[in-house]
């Protein structure tokens, strides 16, 4: 009798979980939605940066590389930025350090590679992947803060000269 | 490492390391090809291997949320000779290392590996450190590199997905696109290092760890009981 009693019970279970949704989140195809803080890549935006190497100086692995050069008007111009993506523990200490936000999480969490030397990135990827990132996402930064194409556009530009 | 190799003991040709470039100038395939490569990366027997915090990632890709059996990847097996793909999940110290290259060798041809998280990559917050392998790159060849610290365990099914699109392109007695480990610890490890000795006794042409030839059985003639291990090889041939 007993028997039965557990066998109806597990039955139940069963058929609770029949009507339900299921769990399964069909990756490629759909994302599950990302918290603000989520250990994602990082993403870098030469028109906001200033080139303090703040960001360098709080990471802990010693993975951002910034070399700058005085420009005329006392500004700074960057002449390398390069995180190394190997290296990276995404801690987010550089997010936190930066006074004008310019590194920022929120990037892409699928940069697989069969080349490991391709997790490098310079500046000229870095600037790649922030325009890619700020395309897909509507010219919104990861901090909610909209951005001005022409500005984006220009510093890009600026940084070759 | 110059080493003098006994003509008596059977190995593979010098430069061809495994059965596959033994193979690739004896067979002419065709369609099979795609056959064998659909066959080998829709199921994928991953080895049951974590060692740090990755792993926990790891564990949660295969449960029900993320789901590796939807890309024909699900059973972890506890044993290395039922396995044929790596994923090298968490931070690989020197004294682990010998373990890692040992379960890569037991594994069942043709094997891959997926290096997962910082330290696996590159040695991560501990790549300067004195403990921590640089990278496990140096001890087995890697096919594909996922970032993260952990990685997210979409970060694990994209390069599932990668690996498979590498395996598609693989031919099926090819050689692989990935470069094979050196096997010179010469700049990482100390002269005499006990852990370096074993680990060059982990790479061809296989020698024990004393510096002498290996047979298939792994004994050596010069071993004290040898002889009484096999007595059909004493000389003379009369036990």
């Amino acid at each position: 009798m007993a028997y039965g009693l557990n066998m109806a019970k597990g039955m139940l279970t069963v058929l609770k979980h029949v009507t339900r949704p299921p769990i399964t989140v069909q990756f490629p195809e759909e994302t599950r939605t990302l918290s603000d803080r989520a250990r994602t890549n990082l993403v870098w935006f030469v028109e906001r940066c200033t080139g303090c190497s703040t960001c360098a100086q709080a990471c802990p692995d010693g993975c951002i590389l910034v070399e700058t050069e005085p420009r005329e008007d006392g500004s700074l111009l960057v002449n390398r930025y390069e995180i190394d993506f190997r290296l990276c523990m995404y801690c987010g200490l550089c997010v936190e350090a930066c006074p004008y936000e310019a590194i920022q999480v929120g990037g892409s969490y699928t940069n697989v590679q069969t080349d490991p030397t391709m997790l490098y990135a310079n500046k000229d990827r870095l600037i790649g992947q922030a325009n890619e990132f700020l395309e897909s996402h509507d010219w919104v930064y990861p901090n909610g803060q909209q951005a001005v194409r022409q500005e984006v556009h220009a510093a890009a530009e600026r940084q070759h000269h | 490492m110059v080493v003098e190799s006994d003509p008596t003991i059977p190995i593979l040709q010098p430069g061809i390391t495994d059965i596959e470039s033994d193979l690739q100038n004896q067979l002419m395939v065709t369609q099979v090809e795609k056959l064998f490569s659909w066959a080998r990366r829709s199921s994928l027997w991953p080895a049951m291997f974590g060692l740090a915090c990755c792993a926990i990632e790891m564990i949660a890709t295969a449960n029900a949320r993320y789901d590796l059996s939807r890309f024909g990847a699900e059973i972890f097996r506890a044993s290395p000779r039922q396995a044929d793909m790596m994923i090298v999940a968490g931070t690989v110290t020197w004294k682990m290392a010998p373990a890692v290259r040992r379960i890569y060798l037991q594994m069942a041809e043709p094997k891959w590996v997926i290096s997962m998280g910082s330290c696996s990559n590159i040695g991560g917050p501990f790549a300067h450190g004195y403990s921590t392998l640089p990278g496990v790159n140096n001890v087995i060849p890697v096919d594909v590199y996922v970032p993260g610290c952990p990685p997210r365990p979409e970060s694990l099914l994209s390069g599932l997905m990668l690996l498979q699109d590498v395996l598609e392109e693989e031919r099926a007695t090819g050689r692989k696109r990935r470069p094979e480990p050196t096997g010179d610890f010469s700049t990482m490890l100390p002269e005499g290092d006990p852990i370096r000795r074993e680990l060059e006794s982990l790479f061809p042409p296989y020698l024990t760890k004393d510096g002498r030839p290996r047979d298939a059985t792994g004994a050596h003639p010069d071993d004290e009981n040898f002889f009484s291990a096999h007595p059909e090889l004493r000389r003379g041939g009369v036990v």
